[in-house]
């Protein structure tokens, strides 16, 4: 979810896993990729909309993806988790960490 | 860089199996990929790229199909922890496959040779509505008999209301064929038939009119291979051929080969119209008005379309009612059979062709069913023994909220893995085997081929017995209490299954020893048979089939051989199976009797110096004479042998012979079946099939190949060689009883297996559960002995009462149902049970001890440090 966000507008499938490939070395497959996004527009935290028509994919349209604003919400709550799990550590607890 | 296009046919591919409204975005994106990969690398390994690419969307998601998600998650969980669960107890799964594999390649072969068998004849376009008139007949005190055959008056005597056409088949045709123009001889095998052969049959011809191929006399119609054979073409209509003894036959048809899958198989076909010729001629054994015979030919017939076979049985009732109220000695009635029942049917004489009894099949089917059931009982035994210890991870699982059915899944899914598994390295298995497997198919015209149906038969079969040995393990821990388990008492509801695992053990030990000791009795008879003494000399005898050949030629090429010291001549060979009957009565007009007979020359007493009660040997110059034996005097009621001396016997085939000696009871049949009269019949116009040849040498090796290269040359290449020692020949009539043992023994084996297995299961699980009171008795103080003794005398008293039982249901089965039903009894007392019994506790034995051993060496500390 966090890449769709990053890649906004272009979060199609191909942008994706590249994305993800580039930023956590992850090698996602395609399909995978494809149906994830789909599960989570299932969920209703993504929305899609199929783009415009261009001329190297040989004239199909590509599906983005946005965030929707509930998506945006569980977005949130895991970053507050964190940030407060994060927190309670004491600092002896994470040895050569920079925190 | 050029914009390459993806690969036509898999986009194609990707359309066919994409949903419509997705196809658009996924394959643009694949075109997108395509060209990323295109750029950086060869034509050749971007194309592959991408169909694997399109390959990793054939899923639920591009299919349109719609998994509730959770279950596919569960299902993956499920799969992975049957897995590990698999892997980490390694000998509990290798039993449980074992077992199951072991059950499902006897079920493979079994179930593709009766699909082979079923599947013949089908090829016959009016095949459900062919019969073929059976033959139950009596004659005199002998035991009733059913033949495949029948009394050809029959055709002409049914009324054609409900028959549309009827053929006549007379067999058999098995002589020398030979093509004079070109001098060319071979044996060929064949039958006469109606020229309604083929409006019945579905077989096709290639050249000639089926209609009226074989309505002439002394016209033949010969197969696709004999044509190729002879002539080396197919266009042969109107070409001559000499048939030994019978006559010149005009060619007016060859037909396609016959398909292995038909129960009859020939070469060729005479018409039957030269039946009747023959048979004046006195060639032919009189069948046509003779209601005695019912052994010559064969009657099919089509039914109408709608037509009733009830009216036709009456029918045949009422005839038969009729022709046999004439005879005081001999009755009969007629059965019809159906074409479909014929390849894989009744125990029948006579039959036209190979085929399967299906007493044969059902005998194997049910034991076959039984080892599946011993697999699988031991396979639930296993699991639900194993399952207990995991009674922990069931706990865990319905606490964090696991609803009936996941935890039933779980086991099911488990053993269905399992069971699959099984499967395959059973199929495996059956192809590697199936070489091997030839002998003891029941004829060489079944094939060993595993057909998708079969496969899909058998994925079902493994389905649900994963299935049904995974719900009850499964039933079993859903009454597991959790806080039992928790708590660490984990063999709550166990107690009962105890008694049901001695119970099956029991079971499986019976049926071993059951086998075992039938192995031992055919071994034992077989034994007893070869060596019994028969009443003649069966050493340094050598038996050769003359085939047609000139029987003076053959004398004088094997005198001149050094090892043969004396020649006779004989139709067959004496007591190996085949059997030649006739009635013979006394001058005084008395009833007939049925005996056994055999031409033979002046010599044959000589050669195989059989003993003379009273007489003189046959006198070369003396005419017809007979040597009879005592069972003969017997039944005429003649008490003093010499009496009997110069008396005619008159024979139903026309002879009359004088009785110049009195043999005595030597074996004419296999033993174990009942020795009636015989006779030996000598007449100057005999027709002998066998030399037999009495030699002398060092080598057998060296003499067989000496005969045979004799027989080769004088026989100038036409037929096969055939002959063998004539002990050899004794003991390859006895195939039935070695098939017996090596089949029994097979069973035996396997059953002997999965019931060990199972005890060694038992045998580990008991130690495991008892590890704890190992370490505590141990601690306390109890030496290693006094452990290996407490923990074998359990195990001991279970295998020695499953024993028990095994031993005394033996032993009244093979008392009260095997031995009555033989003839000569081979010596069975105790120490066949015994050996059966150690052979069936030994491997028990070899189970028990290793774990038991090792058990006792545990180490205290190691067991009870997490108490």
């Amino acid at each position: 979810m966090l890449t769709v966000g990053t890649l906004y507008p272009e979060a199609y499938g191909v942008s994706v896993k590249n994305e993800i490939k580039n930023q956590t070395g992850r090698n996602a497959t395609l399909s995978t990729t494809h149906v994830t996004l789909s599960r989570l527009e299932e969920k209703g935290f993504l929305e899609s909309h199929l783009g415009d028509a261009t001329g190297e994919r040989g004239g199909k349209r590509k599906r983005l993806f946005t965030i929707t604003a509930s998506g945006v919400r569980v977005l949130e709550d895991a970053r507050n988790w964190r940030e407060k799990l994060w927190s309670a550590i004491p600092n002896v607890a994470l040895p050569g960490s920079q925190v | 860089m050029k914009n390459r296009k993806p690969p036509y046919r898999a986009t194609q591919f990707l359309k066919w199996f994409c949903k419509s409204s997705l196809f658009e975005e996924i394959s643009g994106d694949l075109e997108e990929e395509f060209n990323e990969i295109r750029a950086s690398d060869r034509a050749w390994k971007s194309n592959l790229a991408y169909w694997l690419l399109v390959f990793s969307f054939f899923r639920p998601y591009a299919l349109g199909i719609k998994f509730k998600i959770f279950n596919m998650i569960l299902f993956k969980n499920h799969a992975l922890v049957a897995l590990r669960m698999m892997a980490k107890h390694k000998v509990f799964t290798a039993i449980n496959v074992f077992g199951l594999t072991l059950s499902m390649i006897i079920g493979l072969v079994l179930i593709t040779i009766i699909i082979d068998q079923k599947s013949f004849d089908k090829f016959h376009k009016n095949g459900d509505r062919i019969y073929r008139i059976t033959t139950n007949s009596k004659y005199q005190a002998f035991g009733p008999s059913k033949m495949a055959t029948t009394a050809i008056p029959l055709a002409n005597e049914l009324s054609r209301d409900h028959i549309e056409e009827i053929v006549r088949i007379r067999r058999t045709l098995y002589t020398d064929l030979t093509y004079v123009e070109e001098d060319k001889t071979m044996p060929v095998f064949g039958h006469y038939a109606d020229a309604s052969f083929f409006k019945v049959f579905s077989f096709n011809m290639i050249a000639g009119d089926p209609l009226r191929a074989l309505s002439e006399p002394f016209s033949l119609v010969i197969t696709e291979k004999l044509a190729r054979k002879i002539f080396r073409s197919i266009d042969v209509i109107g070409k001559t051929v000499h048939l030994e003894e019978l006559g010149e036959f005009t060619i007016t048809g060859v037909m396609h080969d016959i398909p292995r899958r038909s129960h009859m198989q020939f070469e060729l076909l005479a018409s039957f119209s030269t039946v009747e010729i023959l048979e004046k001629n006195e060639v032919l054994w009189s069948s046509l008005d003779n209601w005695r015979n019912y052994s010559s030919s064969y009657i099919y017939f089509l039914l109408e379309e709608g037509g009733s076979t009830r009216s036709i049985q009456n029918e045949m009732d009422q005839i038969a009612a009729v022709q046999y109220a004439r005879f005081t000695d001999l009755d009969a009635s007629f059965r019809l059979q159906a074409l479909n029942q014929i390849a894989l049917g009744q125990d029948i004489g006579n039959q036209i062709g190979p085929t399967t009894e299906k007493e044969f099949v059902i005998g194997i089917s049910i034991l076959s069913f039984v080892i599946f059931l011993a697999a699988i009982f031991n396979y639930t035994n296993l699991s639900v023994a194993r399952s207990l210890k995991r009674s922990r991870e069931v706990g865990l699982r319905k606490v964090m909220g696991s609803t009936r059915s996941n935890i039933t899944s779980q086991f099911v899914l488990e053993s269905v893995i399992i069971a699959f598994l099984a499967l395959g390295i059973a199929m495996m298995i059956f192809e590697l085997l199936k070489p091997s497997l030839d002998p003891y198919l029941p004829n060489r015209y079944v094939s060993l081929q595993l057909t998708p149906t079969i496969l899909l038969a058998f994925l079902l079969i493994a389905l649900l017995a994963g299935l049904i040995s995974g719900f009850i393990p499964a039933m079993v821990m859903q009454k597991v209490k959790i806080a039992e388990i928790l708590k660490g008492n984990a063999s709550s509801g166990l107690m009962k299954r105890v008694s049901i695992r001695k119970g099956v053990l029991a079971f499986q030990f019976t049926l071993s020893m059951v086998l075992i000791t039938v192995a031992i009795v055919a071994w034992r008879q077989y034994v007893f048979g070869i060596n019994y003494d028969t009443g003649f000399k069966k050493e340094n005898i050598y038996n050769v089939y003359i085939q047609g050949n000139d029987p003076e030629l053959i004398e004088a090429r094997f005198t001149q051989l050094p090892e043969v010291e004396k020649i006779s001549y004989s139709g067959f060979v004496l007591s190996s199976g085949t059997i030649q009957n006739t009635w013979v009565k006394l001058e005084d007009p008395m009833d007939s009797m049925l005996v056994k007979r055999m031409m033979v020359d002046s010599r044959f007493t000589d050669v195989h110096e059989i003993q003379l009660v009273a007489g003189n040997e046959f006198s070369p110059t003396g005419g017809n004479q007979a040597l009879v034996n005592m069972y003969v005097l017997d039944y005429f009621k003649v008490s003093d042998p010499q009496e009997i001396l110069g008396w005619k016997l008159v024979t139903s085939d026309g002879y009359e012979l004088q009785i110049v000696g009195i043999t005595s009871n030597f074996f004419t049949d296999d033993v174990g079946r009942e020795q009636t009269g015989f006779y030996l019949h000598y007449s100057p116009d005999n027709e002998y099939g066998v030399v037999n040849l009495s030699v002398n040498y060092s080598d057998p090796k060296l003499l067989e190949s000496k005969i045979e290269r004799t027989w080769l040359d004088l026989d100038e290449g036409v037929h096969d060689f055939r002959g063998d020692f004539f002990i050899q020949q004794l003991k390859d009539s006895y195939d039935g009883l070695t098939f017996v043992m090596k089949f029994v023994g097979t069973f035996a084996f396997l059953i002997i297996s999965i019931a060990t297995l199972g005890l060694l299961g038992i045998v580990i699980y008991s130690i495991e559960q008892r590890t704890k009171e190992i370490g505590i008795r141990k601690t306390m103080g109890a030496g290693d002995f006094k452990i290996v003794g407490l923990l074998s005398s359990s195990f001991l008293k279970l295998v020695a009462f499953a024993g028990l039982i095994a031993v005394v249901i033996a032993w009244l089965v093979i008392f009260q149902v095997i031995l009555p039903e033989m003839i000569d009894k081979p010596d069975i007392g105790i120490k066949e049970f015994i050996l059966a019994f150690v052979i069936l506790i030994l491997p028990a034995f070899l189970a028990i001890f290793p774990m038991v051993l090792k058990a006792s060496r545990t180490n205290p500390a190691v067991v009870l440090r997490n108490e």
